[in-house]
């Protein structure tokens, strides 16, 4: 049963709740941020065949459009766009409190998505876990390294890549100390990535994992740009301690979006597995999170 | 032969201005036969080749019996094909006329008409643009399937320096256009001064940018092929760089460069904004066709960084052309920039209205005369007698023969010319020149029109056409309504944006138009309509405004109005961001932008982001967010079961409130949406076409078809029967829910051919946007696009092969695959005859989609006839770097939006 929601102080807020098809109903439900300047059907639906598997496990769950992206209305009048995710985050779950009793939420981005939850987490009680695809990163000392072989490695096969390579140098010579402006069609990247500093980062990491939030952080191959190894995060964030509330999952094989249906399969019953395993009741222990295996590259 | 400059004697020496164009070229090919001439995305075309298929081409011509100035239209995109034909037409004793497809079917008919045309070279997505022309005998053929002989020498054709070489169709004042009659020792003489006073060197690389119904093309391209350089034609497919006319010239290795002065501007404000500098590979600019900003020239030496021969050409077609050109040396700074001197070959004189030279600081009108000058206007002796006069100066026994360019100057003390305005109200936008009476007499046959006069306003550097019309005491008639009008007869280019509607014209003491009491500046219509409320008034409202205006290019806008709903698209947004982040040293991130559409969030967002942070928010941030909310639609749903499936289909009410008065239509529209990779980010396109439909007085309603979107199921549910009747249960949804009294439709791709094929009975209108005309081929597209995506390493690191596995919008069913691949526009005899609705309008913003329309539009009867309507946006359903290019339809919205709300 999907029913929609049109909520906010503006009733601007466009949301899809999606009720659980199998008994017993968890009272956690998993509320889907908007990635980028895509919709609350998320790319490629993802958000709705991830809503379908997490009804089908008996989680309930929300997913809607930021104001401005999808259907929701922008009358948000001003305010950093991550302090209007957090507000607009608090309606939801005050709509989701008011309308069907529940008061525990994980929350799950990708992009982001990932970047607003990460940081509407920190101020938001009800929040007991985070799924977070491709959220933050920070370069480390052996990125690089490892970014050769998981990206340019392949290229070098590739005469196509060659060619593109060369224009891509030339161009870079020629503009070297110039800064870059947005491109001319809709901008797909870093302009809508807001990490936030690395030291902060941590600081959240740690504070959420006190208040015993769930953590689960995946990341694919499109996050090669900034994150390009299995134990980067730990090299990031040297001071989080390994924790059992704490899930990092490299997927290198996988795009940005998982569009490959075998992919799209390994993504979703990743989230499904982490959220069922967290929002199970009684809840009698922590989520049981297995730490994966560092992914074996050639180096 | 590569040095740069042994060639220009060569030319130079033999008086080279008296032989036909097609004489020097040959001569060109035998100095250096294996040089690249012409290249074209990847293809290269050494001269000896050119050559050879040129004189293919002129065999071709001859044998058909055409030589002796007989008019050969072209209407090709840039292509080396269109060289080619150029050249081939030329060496056939022929004479090229550009025909540009964008230009409307009257337009065209016209001239084909006028030009005494025979045959027609057109790419084959134009030819049905000509079919009445066919049915009268002319033959359109494409050159790239015209069936050439074998012989590869040239035809044995006479021609000398006074054959007819082309005819380039300019605005004329009395309603039609007229043809600019150019000689062979016309274009010789210019291609020599050109090759001469631009150093033109065989190792250039000239970009072939314009369209070649326009002076520049003709610059871009023979010159360079007089002198051994190569002609690189623009590539079909647009650069996804931030600066795409700078990341062509390094792609390319440009090297020469002619461009029109607004593009100029344009592309240095661009450059100067992102710290950008001028492509090194670059040594020659040449800017024609409007007045040059000085400051642009300023920022311009600013950011290029190494030597390049910078150029302000000036010039009339009449006069092939360049006639001057002024060159500024290292130190010049002066306002406004002069045009320079007459090129070699060229004469110019400045003569008071006795025809007597005018000392120099004395202003009079320019007179060119030279070896360049056209032979006339074609078929129009009254005009050419009044523009090519026959002079005898002071001091001479010889007349001379000079032509009346009708612009003012006057001589500096440096001996160069100063452009000083027009005598009469002829006009440039751009760089095309408009002759307003042109304009004037298509106004004049609206009905609702009494007089009309077309001025030119510039604001902030930005020249925009407006129109005055007089209406009556008691007439109504909006702006939109009468830009639909003129939009569909003229270019696009000759569509004012401003408009007054007046009672009556103010008039001088002498009965003549008081042209400085018309309203002007804030006192002119748009679409946008502003009350005092509205009115910015912080300075950050203020700045805004002026950078909205900038680049929206209006001359007012309302703190209340929607960025998008005003023409803005996503290359839009990034000009305000980049402007604000030069001017103000403020970045925001786009969404924040999309967040906050209105001058009045988008300021608060500002003073919120600069403000310190103790600082109270503003008192009236609530009231401005219910202003803008009292403006958009109060969304809900309409629940809908189709062939057991939930469809979920958003309902977007009429806004109530400052539109009240329309808000009680009764008339519904349901959008369907297309499927397939632009499904993704096209959505918000949709979604901001439904609110400005409810803003308007409409009940809107969207689905998303069972198995995509919102709706129930999964790939089990794709399937066109499904859909079909997914369609069907929601119009009867909305006829039995929402007491309507008309519904119509709009289809978006796939979305136009499933409501055709729906059966959906009793529609007031039908709005198909860009249907698929042809199912086999969308398919072919698909799944081109699908193996491209899987075979690049740009979004897997490795590359992934399991073609059926991919989930990007491609994962069709096999039967669904099947049932798509019929799905041609004309299957159903309703679409022929337009009569799926009482109304059908069919929205075109890709060419490829002409020639079976209009071939649908020949046969469709006169009272049920479709309603075909080229809209400008670049919205490139078909390219995969373009699945979110649909943001940028702001001219496809409102040109439905137009069509919806024009039957009420």
């Amino acid at each position: 049963m999907e029913t929609l929601h049109v909520f906010g102080r503006y009733e601007n807020l466009v949301g899809w709740f999606h009720a659980p098809t199998s008994q017993p109903s968890r009272s956690t439900a998993v509320v889907m941020l908007t990635a980028g300047m895509l919709h609350h059907v998320g790319p490629m639906r993802l958000h709705v065949q991830l809503a379908r598997r997490l009804g089908a496990a008996g989680i309930p769950s929300f997913r809607y459009d930021l104001s401005g992206i999808g259907e929701s209305l922008a009358v948000a009048a001003g305010g950093p766009s991550l302090d209007r995710a957090r507000n607009e985050l608090g309606a939801a779950l005050d709509l989701l409190e008011a309308e069907y009793g529940l008061r525990k939420f994980v929350l799950f981005g990708l992009c982001s998505g990932a970047d607003d939850a990460f940081t509407a987490a920190v101020d938001e009680p009800r929040v007991v876990g985070l799924s977070l695809l491709d959220g933050c990163g920070f370069r480390t000392t052996a990125f690089q390294r490892h970014r050769f072989w998981l990206k340019y490695w392949p290229k070098i096969w590739s005469a196509r890549k060659w060619s593109s390579l060369a224009r891509s140098l030339v161009r870079r010579i020629n503009r070297r100390g110039v800064a870059s402006v947005g491109a001319s069609t809709m901008p797909m990247g870093d302009d809508i990535r807001e990490f936030g500093e690395q030291a902060d980062c941590e600081r959240r990491v740690q504070q959420l994992l006190e208040r015993r939030v769930a953590q689960q952080w995946i990341y694919t191959g499109g996050a090669v740009d900034y994150y390009s190894y299995a134990n980067q995060f730990h090299d990031m964030f040297p001071e989080v301690a390994p924790s059992s509330l704490l899930s990092i999952e490299h997927l290198p094989r996988l795009d940005h979006l998982a569009c490959l249906r075998e992919d799209r399969e390994t993504l979703l019953r990743r989230i499904t597995q982490w959220c069922d395993d967290l929002t199970r009741e009684p809840r009698t222990t922590t989520p049981t999170v297995r730490l994966p295996e560092p992914v074996c590259v050639p180096c | 032969m590569t040095s740069d400059s042994s060639l220009l004697p060569v030319l130079w020496d033999e008086q080279a201005g008296d032989k036909p164009f097609v004489q020097l070229f040959v001569d060109q090919v035998a100095r250096t036969p294996d040089a690249l001439a012409v290249e074209f995305e990847g293809r290269r075309v050494t001269y000896r080749q050119l050559n050879e298929r040129a004189n293919q081409l002129a065999h071709h011509l001859v044998g058909l019996g055409l030589g002796d100035e007989a008019r050969v239209g072209i209407c090709l995109d840039r292509s080396i094909s269109a060289i080619e034909c150029m050249i081939g037409i030329l060496k056939a004793g022929c004479a090229f006329v550009p025909l540009d497809p964008e230009f409307p079917q009257d337009r065209l008919a016209y001239i084909a008409e006028h030009a005494g045309i025979s045959l027609i070279f057109a790419d084959g997505s134009y030819r049905d643009r000509f079919t009445e022309q066919e049915r009268r005998g002319v033959d359109v053929v494409s050159p790239d399937e015209t069936a050439l002989t074998a012989e590869t020498s040239a035809p044995n054709v006479g021609l000398s320096a006074h054959n007819l070489a082309y005819v380039m169709y300019t605005s004329g004042s009395t309603g039609k256009p007229k043809g600019v009659q150019i000689e062979h020792g016309n274009l010789t003489t210019y291609c020599l001064a050109d090759a001469r006073i631009y150093q033109l060197r065989s190792d250039d690389r000239t970009l072939q940018f314009s369209t070649l119904n326009f002076d520049i093309a003709i610059e871009e391209i023979f010159p360079p092929l007089l002198t051994g350089g190569a002609v690189i034609v623009r590539p079909r497919s647009r650069s996804a760089a931030a600066i795409e006319l700078s990341d062509l010239i390094e792609t390319h290795h440009i090297t020469a460069l002619h461009i029109a002065t607004a593009y100029w501007h344009e592309w240095v404000d661009l450059m100067a904004a992102s710290r950008v500098q001028v492509p090194t590979d670059l040594r020659l600019v040449i800017v024609t066709g409007e007045k040059v900003s000085v400051e642009h020239y300023r920022r311009w030496r600013r950011i290029c960084g190494h030597d390049v021969l910078w150029c302000n050409a000036y010039g009339p077609t009449e006069t092939t052309v360049t006639s001057t050109v002024f060159i500024p040396s290292a130190d010049w700074d002066a306002d406004p920039m002069p045009i320079g001197f007459p090129l070699p070959g060229y004469d110019a004189f400045i003569l008071d209205e006795a025809l007597n030279p005018v000392a120099a600081g004395e202003t009079g009108q320019l007179f060119i005369g030279g070896g360049a000058l056209a032979r006339g206007y074609l078929d129009r002796p009254d005009l050419t007698e009044k523009a090519f006069l026959s002079v005898t100066l002071p001091g001479e026994s010889d007349s001379r023969r000079l032509y009346r360019t009708g612009d003012l100057a006057r001589w500096l003390d440096s001996g160069e010319i100063e452009f000083a305005g027009r005598v009469d109200h002829q006009m440039k936008i751009g760089s095309y020149r408009i002759e307003p009476g042109e304009i004037e007499a298509i106004l004049n046959q609206h009905e609702a029109v009494q007089e009309s006069l077309i001025v030119c306003e510039e604001d902030a550097g930005q020249k925009f056409l407006v129109a005055h019309v007089v209406i009556g005491q008691h007439g109504t008639l909006r702006p939109a309504e009468l830009a639909e009008f003129l939009r569909s007869r003229l270019p696009a280019y000759m569509v004012p944006s401003r408009y007054s509607m007046l009672p009556s014209f103010p008039k001088t003491i002498n009965g003549k138009i008081d042209r400085d009491r018309l309203p002007r500046g804030s006192e002119l219509e748009t679409c946008s309509s502003i009350d005092q409320e509205s009115e910015p008034t912080t300075p950050w409202e203020l700045t805004l405004a002026e950078v909205w205006r900038d680049v929206l290019r209006l001359p007012r806008v309302g703190i209340h109005d929607d960025f998008f709903q005003l023409g803005g698209s996503s290359l839009l947004v990034t000009r305000v961001i980049t402007r604000l982040s030069d001017r103000l040293n403020v970045a925001i991130p786009v969404r924040d932008f999309f967040a906050n559409p209105t001058i009045a969030s988008l300021a608060i967002h500002l003073e919120t982001l600069m403000a310190p942070a103790d600082t109270n928010p503003r008192s009236d941030r609530r009231a401005i967010s219910e202003t803008m909310r009292a403006r958009l639609p109060r969304i809900q749903t309409l629940p809908v079961m189709s062939l057991g499936a939930r469809i979920a289909n958003l309902h977007y009410p009429p806004v109530a409130g400052s539109q009240a008065t329309r808000a009680a239509r009764r008339h519904g529209v349901l959008i369907a949406p297309s499927h397939g990779h632009e499904y993704t980010r096209a959505h918000r396109n949709l979604q901001q076409l439904a609110v400005q439909l409810a803003q308007a007085g409409f009940d809107v309603v969207r689905l998303d078809y069972a198995g995509t979107g919102d709706s129930d199921g999964g790939e089990e549910r794709i399937n066109v029967e499904q859909w079909k009747s997914d369609l069907r249960q929601t119009a009867q949804a909305m006829r039995s829910s929402l007491e309507l009294e008309k519904l119509s439709v709009l289809g978006v791709r796939l979305g136009a051919n499933l409501l055709a094929e729906a059966n959906l009975p009793g529609l007031a209108g039908f709005l198909a946007w860009d249907p698929i005309w042809d199912g086999g081929e969308f398919l072919d597209n698909v799944r081109a696009m699908h193996r491209s995506e899987l075979a690049d390493l740009t979004r897997y690191l490795n590359r992934r092969d399991s073609e059926s596995d991919e989930l990007l919008g491609y994962d069709w069913p096999i039967a669904f695959q099947q049932q798509v691949s019929k799905l041609d526009w004309e299957p159903s005899p309703r679409v022929g005859r337009g009569d799926l609705a009482e109304r059908c309008c069919c929205l075109l913003t890709s060419g490829e989609a002409r020639p079976v329309l209009h071939s649908l539009a020949a046969g469709a009867t006169p009272e049920r006839a479709w309603d075909y309507q080229h809209v400008p946006d670049e919205v490139f359903w078909d390219r995969l770097e373009f699945t979110n290019a649909a943001f940028a339809s702001p001219a496809t919205s409102l040109a439905a939006v137009t069509f919806l709300t024009s039957d009420d």
